[in-house]
């Protein structure tokens, strides 16, 4: 760390590197935060969380009791630790009727927020009042949603037991168009934060889709394992052995992960929709029937990380190009079922199964001079 | 943790030991030198701990219980102590939780009853480390909450991690236990004291009483020396010393240098004490007190005493106080007793005639229900007077305690019976067989095999008259003192008597052996029959019948088989035979003396032996000069049959490769390989592990019943029986089937 300290302060390298340097070496050593946690107000597993991005002070966290809860990261500091509370609630009572599937913020403003549920609808929230602005029933499970984060279209994608994938414009309260192609219950959905009219999804038929939202024919191509593009949107070309339940875009938008029941990560390229090859190797455990979305860590992160949450009660963090797991987040009692990264402190939420929002932050091994007495050997002058 | 330690190999080796052997044993506390080496081989590095910590988790994995129980206690004896292990612990907190909790879908291995304690620790460990170190290490918090908040783990309720840790600890529960029960016994003691303590005090008072009416007290004219004076060496008379003429009067002597001595005889009583009939109401008052009080007040203060000592109170003043009044109590009691002797006051016997003295001692021994009852009952002339002619209690109290029922031979102790010298029982029998052998050949001795065979009247004959008339004449002599006569042989002539006496096992017929009417009745009761209406008083033992009653039951006990001689011919592998029979063996013919090569000793014996080995010719191994022995196994397919018998040999006896083997193994130091032994498999934790074994099954009523219906034997006799019956059923339908 010096090193790269001196070589800024001599002016060798640029900001940008130490920076890099910085923000790497924060990502690898996150973990268990010793001094921050959210209060537990969950009355049952966390299935969705979402950190809005303007200044990434709120979480969102939808839960399987069907509560919204809003949290204050930058929360309340006490000497020790900092604890994150709730600033604003939606209970069971005002809001869904059955389990939140996922949550999202308007991606310009925190002033509303979107959640999709079990019980077919997707809401659209008013913050300040917590009330619900707009209903979207879609007649089917909503398994997840995504909304542009870039796009002026406003427009929000959502991924249902109906097969097709319908659009709901946040404008006008209405259905735009849908979007036929899957044969099965579409689990993931994801926009491109580079072309704003371009839709990734994965599905139960071990499909996965980029789809132009402008075209008639709106499937672009279904991404196909093998490479084998005879008949790019051919309902064989299949992108795992398994329900496709995750995507994510890179920041850059020119790279999709997805994660399958195959309990295989792959790598896409979005400009050639070429599989990458990358092995990340057997370590992941991929086997409900949810929405599992992986996150990438921060793109000056060099090597570019990303986190993947894995059945087995932990957050697997894999490097994209070499597919290396470079490190094991173990500590949550039961399976992690969503994550979500807050770029700017390097700190990692993950919700699980036991109500629990855990926070992952980098160690602060460094800022502590003397160790607390807890921490210290005690062995005894005789043994 | 994924970055091996780096220990060295011996050390590692060590610690590995030395944890699977504190984590085998298999008992409720961890074994304090063992856990003392971890501890110190820990304190060395942390790598030694990341490499105990390895040994520990591989332990903690072990689908026993036990082992999970003690691995869990040695895990917290680190994790109080390294700061490194708690890191290395924490961070697969999960887990370890899972295995010593059992959460998330798994289930705690057998046995049943260590799981529970497991838990109970781990819970209890769970709490305590929350408490201590839960700021510092976050899974610790999350793992509290978890058990908490989803998995209900009541931790309020939980016990505290000491009963399982320190053994200090339960053995101070123990000991307030003990306190209590000591505290109890106290309580008891003192509700007892302050009940009957009157009773005894009135006792001594009136005592004493009787002691100042009967012995004036000797007021002295003389000023008391008090304690402080003779603590401080002065006196009264310091400030004058007594004159001479002083000394004279006081004392009758010119001189203080005289040495005096006095001689009081002990048994003289005062003169003014002596009994009289003047004062022979007091003197009966004070036997009856003395009777009380040494029969009953003296051990009763004396059982006080021991428990006072036992028990224990909560204020130790009452304590003290109780233990110290009792003391002074039995001193009293003591010195009353002194006193009382001093005057020659004996214990009151009991009398035939029921006097009022005797009434009130029973009263005051047996309760007061005693008098009413007598009025009742009809008075049973109680035989003292032959009790008190027994002048030597030879049989210990505590036998004697015993009532009848209890004892070994009921009659054991009745007071005739120590007249019967044929009854030894309270004798040593080494001091009976001494006396026996001083008295060979005057007279017979009948032990138990000699005499077994022979009642004493038929086969008994006495090798003089003398001996037996004596003999009789003593059993008659004890028949008259039943009776309350007067003894006609004298002490000494007795003892000869005994010298010659024979002695018999008692049985119930010498109890019989000189007695002409013996009475069915004995009770004194009226019988009265249904039918036959009452007796007439004639109610004696007919003749013939107590002619069989005198008969002696004699018990055959058979010979101890006496062991076999050997056949011990030659075998082939250099060994004699060593078959037992009673004539003849059945391989080697007649069995004959034969020295240790087995050839005969006896030269006439030889001929038979060579003809049957001839006529023998398939078999155990044959006996056969070495010439002809190799021609034969050469010859033939005859031969074929040696070879199996050789074989046959030696599947019982170790072949000769065996013995060599065992030699060689022996001169190079090495063990002796056993082939026998079965390869089982290797027990944990060893021999002297009190872990449960877990491969073993249950021996229920289920598995004890498919032992049974999977027993050959009884299948094939099921089989058996059902192909009879078909065959049967099979027959029956051809026979009517016409």
């Amino acid at each position: 760390m010096n090193h790269f300290l001196a070589a800024r302060e001599v002016g060798l390298d640029s900001p940008a590197v130490l920076r890099s340097a910085v923000v790497t070496r924060r990502t690898f050593s996150v973990d268990l935060a010793a001094s921050k946690e959210v209060v537990r107000i969950h009355r049952g597993p966390v299935s969705s969380l979402a950190i809005e991005k303007i200044d990434e002070r709120y979480i969102l966290s939808g839960g399987a009791d069907s509560s919204i809860h809003i949290y204050d990261l930058w929360g309340e500091k006490t000497e020790i630790k900092t604890k994150i509370r709730p600033v604003a609630s939606v209970s069971r009572r005002f809001g869904h009727k059955f389990g939140i599937s996922g949550v999202s913020w308007y991606p310009f403003d925190t002033g509303m927020f979107i959640s999709s549920s079990f019980d077919n609808t997707i809401k659209i929230w008013d913050t300040n009042s917590l009330q619900d602005a707009c209903l979207f029933d879609l007649e089917a499970k909503v398994y997840s949603h995504a909304i542009s984060p870039i796009a002026s279209h406003c427009l929000v994608a959502c991924a249902s037991a109906d097969p097709r994938i319908r659009l709901c414009d946040l404008r006008t309260g209405a259905f735009t168009h849908s979007l036929p192609g899957h044969r099965g219950t579409v689990m993931a959905v994801q926009w491109s934060p580079r072309y704003e009219h371009l839709l990734a999804t994965g599905g139960s038929d071990h499909t996965l889709r980029l789809w132009d939202i402008r075209r008639s024919a709106s499937c672009l191509v279904a991404l196909d394992q093998h490479n084998n593009y005879q008949d790019p949107t051919s309902p064989n070309n299949l992108a795992h052995n398994g329900i496709v339940n995750g995507l994510a875009f890179s920041d850059d938008g020119l790279l999709l992960i997805s994660t399958g029941h195959d309990e295989r990560i792959r790598l896409w390229d979005t400009m050639t929709a070429q599989n990458t090859l990358i092995n990340y190797g057997q370590m992941l455990r991929n086997k409900y029937k949810n929405n599992l979305t992986p996150v990438f860590a921060s793109s000056i992160c060099s090597p570019p990380i990303f986190f993947h949450p894995s059945d087995d009660n932990q957050v697997l963090l894999f490097g994209v190009f070499d597919g290396k797991l470079h490190k094991r987040l173990q500590g949550s009692y039961e399976r992690i079922a969503c994550i979500a990264w807050r770029e700017r402190a390097e700190e990692l939420y993950s919700g699980s199964i036991d109500h629990e929002i855990l926070v992952w932050s980098p160690s602060e091994d460094e800022l502590t001079e003397t160790k607390p007495l807890a921490e210290q050997d005690t062995w005894s002058d005789d043994d | 943790m994924s970055n091996r330690a780096h220990v060295d190999i011996t050390v590692r080796e060590n610690l590995r030991r030395l944890v699977e052997e504190i984590t085998t044993k298999g008992l409720y506390h961890l074994d304090d030198a063992v856990l003392k080496d971890i501890k110190r081989e820990c304190k060395k590095s942390d790598d030694n701990v990341a490499c105990a910590y390895e040994l520990i988790m591989a332990q903690l994995e072990k689908p026993h219980a036990q082992i999970r129980y003690s691995t869990l206690q040695l895990i917290s004896e680190l994790f109080a102590r390294s700061h490194y292990f708690r890191q290395l612990l924490t961070a697969d907190f999960p887990h370890v939780l899972s295995l010593v909790i059992g959460i998330q879908r798994k289930s705690l291995p057998p046995p049943e009853q260590a799981a529970g304690k497991l838990k109970e620790l781990a819970i209890a460990l769970v709490k305590s480390w929350y408490e201590k170190f839960g700021t510092s290490y976050k899974p610790i918090t999350l793992g509290y909450d978890y058990l908490r908040k989803n998995i209900g783990i009541d931790f309020e309720g939980s016990v505290s991690t000491e009963i399982h840790t320190s053994r200090i600890k339960a053995e101070e529960a123990k000991e307030e236990m003990q306190r209590q029960l000591r505290i109890k016994r106290f309580e008891r003691l003192q509700s007892e004291i302050d009940e009957e303590k009157e009773a005894v005090v009135e006792n001594l008072e009136s005592m004493e009483t009787c002691f100042d009416i009967l012995v004036p007290k000797n007021y002295s004219a003389t000023p008391e020396v008090t304690v402080s004076q003779v603590l401080s060496g002065k006196s009264n008379a310091d400030k004058d010393w007594p004159t001479l003429q002083d000394t004279i009067r006081d004392y009758g002597l010119g001189s203080t240098r005289y040495t005096l001595s006095l001689h009081v005889r002990p048994d003289a009583v005062p003169e003014g004490a002596k009994e009289t009939s003047e004062n022979t109401v007091v003197y009966d008052e004070l036997r009856e007190r003395y009777s009380v009080l040494v029969k009953k007040h003296r051990a009763l203060v004396q059982d006080w005493l021991e428990r006072a000592t036992k028990s224990e109170s909560d204020e130790k003043g009452t304590h003290e106080a109780t233990v110290k009044g009792l003391i002074d109590l039995r001193n009293a009691v003591e010195a009353a007793k002194l006193k009382a002797e001093g005057l020659g006051v004996t214990v009151i016997e009991r009398k035939t005639s029921a006097g009022s003295l005797d009434d009130q001692v029973d009263d005051s021994l047996f309760g007061s229900d005693e008098s009413d009852e007598d009025l009742e009952f009809e008075d049973v002339k109680h035989d003292y007077e032959k009790c008190k002619r027994i002048t030597k209690p030879i049989v210990s109290t505590s036998d004697r305690s015993l009532p009848s029922s209890r004892k070994i031979f009921p009659l054991a102790f009745e007071p005739h019976m120590k007249e019967d010298v044929t009854y030894n029982a309270h004798r040593p029998l080494h001091h009976l067989t001494n006396q026996l052998k001083a008295a060979k050949g005057k007279a017979p001795v009948y032990e138990n095999q000699e005499a077994e065979a022979k009642t004493p009247t038929e086969a008994s004959p006495a090798p003089n008259d003398q001996s037996e008339t004596s003999t009789s004449g003593q059993v008659q002599d004890s028949d008259d003192a039943t009776d309350g006569n007067s003894r006609s042989v004298t002490p000494e002539s007795r003892t000869k008597l005994l010298k010659r006496a024979p002695v018999v096992e008692w049985g119930e017929d010498l109890n019989y052996w000189d007695r002409e009417h013996v009475q069915f009745n004995t009770s004194g009761l009226e019988v009265h029959h249904r039918f036959l209406g009452s007796g007439e008083g004639l109610d004696e033992v007919p003749q013939e019948t107590l002619e069989k009653m005198r008969m002696r039951a004699i018990y055959y006990t058979a010979k101890p088989l006496e062991t076999l001689p050997a056949c011990r011919a030659p075998l082939r592998n250099g060994t004699l035979c060593p078959r037992r029979d009673l004539r003849t063996c059945p391989f080697h013919g007649k069995i004959i003396p034969r020295d240790d090569l087995g050839r005969p000793l006896n030269p006439n014996d030889v001929d038979e032996a060579e003809r049957h080995v001839g006529v023998d010719e398939r078999g155990y191994p044959l006996r056969r000069k070495q010439g002809s022995e190799l021609e034969h196994i050469a010859s033939g397919p005859a031969s074929k049959d040696n070879f199996s018998a050789v074989a046959n040999a030696s599947a019982n006896e170790p072949a000769l490769w065996e013995v060599l083997e065992a030699d060689v193994m022996g001169a190079l130091g090495l063990p002796v390989i056993d082939t026998k032994k079965r390869k089982g498999k290797r027990k944990m934790g060893g021999d002297n592990s009190a872990l449960v074994d877990l491969h073993k099954k249950p021996n229920t009523a289920k598995a004890r019943l498919q032992k049974r219906v999977n027993d050959p034997n009884m299948k094939r006799l099921v089989d058996e029986d059902k192909a009879w019956e078909s065959r049967m059923q099979f027959r029956d339908r051809k026979a009517t089937a016409w």
